[in-house]
């Protein structure tokens, strides 16, 4: 019996392909994140290892007086000092406060109070700097919005789980909201300069909206992650690199923060999970 | 069933070999994803895009049909391989249509010779990724310092590094030159 075949013509396949294509752009990001997750998931093993490759390569490649590896691990290395010591220091400025307020009763202070769920990093960041994908999920007690740490310092939010994959919200990303407060080093003491909200801007900054001129805003402040639902402590998150008048507004300060973290470089996070 | 299965692994003469193609553009997704960062430069680790070179190779040297299959096919990939804020759509479409205008354009002029690869897949990477991002402008708040890197200097090292590995997916994919006529 002859095989009946069906043709289709070229202009009828655009067609349909086209459409299939703006049905994928227009359909909601949960949908089309799931399949960023499932690709993640099913070729965790060679992406995370070809990063790795991917990033032990990048750091040997330059030939300096300290070896680049070296300068990262130090890097790095300091970095995670620096932000420790900003947490700690806020922590024993609130210990001490605590002191002065409950003098006589017993507590246990906040950060020994939270748990923390280490992730490694399977894909890096995409096109826009904006998001990550991490081998851990639900069934290892990821839930939605959880922070997550990079050299102890927050560098984003989980944003979607999967059973044994996750998506991280960078702070930089244009869609994250993360209340906060700036705070200054002034000798031994942290002073609160202001509170806010840190808005991600792409292009690996945040900025901080509709604070008046007239508060004192130095380049060098430190930007902290005020304590709510997920946080029981400030954590630090970044520092203030640019403060200028707003050129829209010009009684408001235009305000970027960047990062404390080189997300590029990172091979693992931790995620905070309050205990109960 | 087994001499169709044959048919589809070892492919005919003259016909796409779709298996050989499924992997050849799922090595390309995970090493675009992973192991391209290797060969990344400057500090803002730009890298090669072989998905890019894949859809310049498959419009030059496919019939109609298959150019506009490969096409959407590779572009759905970039997005799997690098998503713009978790999008899936704006590279799929803008892959499917360079692809098939690059098939048109290849109709009337040879990419054959070197320098003629090179410009095809910068052009190709230039509106691509123009058109990639005017889409996702209509769901989300682009970017603007990333279009520089991704419409400039990426398909530029693309189209530098491209026309090396055209010769090698040629092989891979039997196919050892342009199978069509020009006008």
């Amino acid at each position: 019996m002859a095989r009946k075949s069906t043709r289709v013509s070229r202009r009828m396949l655009l067609t349909w392909f086209m459409l299939g294509g703006f049905i994928f752009l227009f359909a909601p990001q949960t949908i089309t994140s799931r399949f960023h997750l499932a690709f993640a998931r099913m070729f965790s093993l060679p992406l995370s290892l070809g990063r790795g490759i991917s990033l032990a390569t990048r750091a040997s490649s330059s030939a300096e007086t300290v070896s680049r590896r070296e300068y990262d691990k130090l890097s790095a290395a300091y970095n995670q000092q620096t932000n420790d010591l900003y947490n700690v220091t806020q922590q024993r400025d609130r210990e001490y406060e605590k002191a002065a307020k409950l003098s006589g009763l017993l507590s246990v202070p906040d950060w020994k109070r939270m748990s923390f769920i280490i992730a490694h990093i399977v894909t890096d960041s995409d096109r826009a700097k904006t998001e990550f994908i991490i081998n851990r999920g639900r069934d290892d007690g990821l839930t939605k919005g959880q922070f997550v740490l990079g050299d102890k310092a927050i560098i984003g939010t989980i944003s979607e789980v999967l059973a044994t994959t996750a998506k991280t919200k960078l702070i930089t990303a244009p869609t994250s909201r993360i209340p906060i407060k700036v705070i200054r080093l002034n000798g031994d003491k942290q002073i609160s300069v202001a509170d806010g909200m840190l808005q991600g801007a792409g292009d690996n900054t945040a900025k901080i909206p509709l604070i008046p001129v007239k508060t004192s805003i130095e380049i060098g402040d430190i930007v902290y992650a005020r304590q709510q639902t997920g946080l029981d402590v400030p954590i630090v998150v970044g520092k203030v690199t640019q403060c200028k008048k707003d050129n829209k507004n010009p009684l408001l300060w235009d305000i970027t923060v960047k990062p404390l973290c080189d997300i590029e470089k990172l091979t693992d996070v931790a995620i905070i999970a309050s205990k109960k | 069933m087994v001499t169709a299965l044959t048919r589809m692994v070892r492919g005919e003469k003259g016909s796409m070999q779709w298996i050989r193609f499924a992997l050849l553009v799922l090595l390309a997704t995970i090493m675009q994803t992973s192991l391209a960062g290797i060969v990344a430069v400057t500090s803002n680790a730009i890298k090669p895009d072989l998905l890019l070179i894949l859809l310049v190779f498959f419009a030059t040297h496919c019939n109609a049909t298959d150019v506009v299959i490969t096409s959407f096919a590779i572009g759905f990939a970039a997005d799997i391989a690098s998503p713009t804020y978790g999008l899936i759509g704006p590279q799929m479409v803008s892959f499917g249509l360079t692809g098939t205008l690059l098939l048109d354009l290849s109709r009337v002029v040879s990419i054959k010779r070197m320098p003629h690869q090179v410009l095809a897949i910068f052009i190709t990477g230039f509106v691509a990724s123009l058109l990639a991002y005017l889409l996702t402008l209509l769901r989300a708040h682009a970017s603007t310092s990333n279009i520089y890197i991704d419409a400039v200097w990426k398909p530029l090292y693309s189209a530098i590094v491209g026309p090396f590995l055209l010769l090698p997916i040629g092989w891979w994919m039997r196919i050892s030159r342009n199978r069509r006529r020009r006008y």
